[in-house]
């Protein structure tokens, strides 16, 4: 039911990438859900199709927005989650997603370029909200952190311009990259563990559905 | 409120009995979603210009040029055996120029009679 948006006008944050964790990881929970893949490069649709190996993940790539708000529709009657990839620039199918969403979610890595467009993607939402006359929460995830002061400063700017930041972040992880190649889920160590804390924190905000086991446990 | 029970209930979250927070409500239906979002942003450009198919109808292109030049031009189509257009185009297409195949063909009535 519920659609879950990930979006930022800058390319190279990890929209890709938390997509892929996040979607690797809730179909190994069973999760009932589909991916949508907005971007016309495709890497996740991509992904899903040649390399991934697991239990099968429904995906499909739509980057027109008059079919992709009615591919979005027709997936949240049919699926408990669907996820939504969009292309690092501004574009309409990348508003679609967000107008069509019930919570966004903002990968931002710590450069000033990565901040700008945070913030304008975050006021993108506001103004999608109005328009639709809905309220569409906007979560920011920092990405590629590391410890040091430019994180540090950069998580203190995304709080500064008021927006929602999560306690969960993303350490740089080689396992991120590796995957793309291996089509192999991690199922040990920070990427996974980070991806988990993601999606108990996420759905702790009431903007997932629990696993399947649980909800049946 | 009743679209938030309805998400609630698809999630059965009832079942565990944790405490939901309340979703938004649904989005407007597609067709209007993508109007709505056209109008608050005009500016925003597709993910992907969809290629337009044009009728490349043939047209005309009116030179005004010195006699000599036209003289050249056609003592080089003499020489090569081609009309003057195409030694225009063939030389438009050699400087970078995207002209269509079917530009740099004879088409005269001279070659069509050969056929």
């Amino acid at each position: 039911m519920p659609v879950l948006t990930l979006a930022n006008s800058k390319g190279g944050c990890g929209k890709t990438t938390t997509g892929r964790m996040m979607a690797a990881l809730l179909a190994m929970e069973g999760a009932d859900f589909a991916v949508i893949d907005a971007d016309p490069n495709r890497a996740l649709h991509r992904w899903l199709a040649n390399l991934y190996e697991g239990s099968e993940i429904i995906h499909k790539a739509e980057e027109n927005e008059d079919r992709l708000a009615h591919l979005i529709a027709e997936m949240r009657e049919r699926h408990a989650l669907v996820l939504v990839d969009t292309a690092g620039f501004e574009n309409l199918g990348s508003s679609v997603a967000i107008a069509s969403a019930d919570a966004v979610l903002i990968p931002c890595m710590s450069s000033e370029a990565d901040l700008f467009e945070t913030r304008r993607t975050a006021e993108k939402v506001r103004s999608l909200s109005v328009t639709t006359r809905r309220k569409i929460p906007a979560y920011v995830v920092m990405n590629g952190i590391r410890a040091t002061s430019v994180s540090a400063y950069a998580a203190q700017q995304v709080q500064e311009a008021g927006l929602q930041m999560l306690k969960t972040t993303f350490g740089r992880r080689a396992d991120f990259e590796a995957m793309t190649l291996t089509g192999k889920t991690p199922r040990t160590g920070e990427a996974w563990r980070e991806t988990m804390k993601l999606l108990r924190e996420m759905r702790s905000l009431g903007v997932m559905p629990e696993a399947r086991e649980r909800v049946g446990a | 409120m009743a679209s938030c029970r309805k998400h609630v209930s698809a999630w059965g979250r009832n079942d565990v009995g944790t405490k939901f927070k309340p979703l938004p409500p649904p989005a407007p239906d597609p067709a209007n979603l993508v109007e709505l979002v056209r109008r608050a942003d005009p500016t925003a450009p597709p993910a992907r210009v969809e290629p337009t198919v044009r009728n490349d109808e043939p047209t005309t292109l009116n030179l005004r040029l010195r006699m000599s030049s036209v003289e050249a031009i056609g003592a080089v189509a003499e020489e090569r055996g081609m009309t003057m257009k195409q030694v225009v185009t063939l030389a438009l297409r050699d400087a970078g120029v995207a002209v269509a195949p079917e530009d740099l063909e004879d088409r005269s009535t001279k070659r069509r009679g050969r056929r």
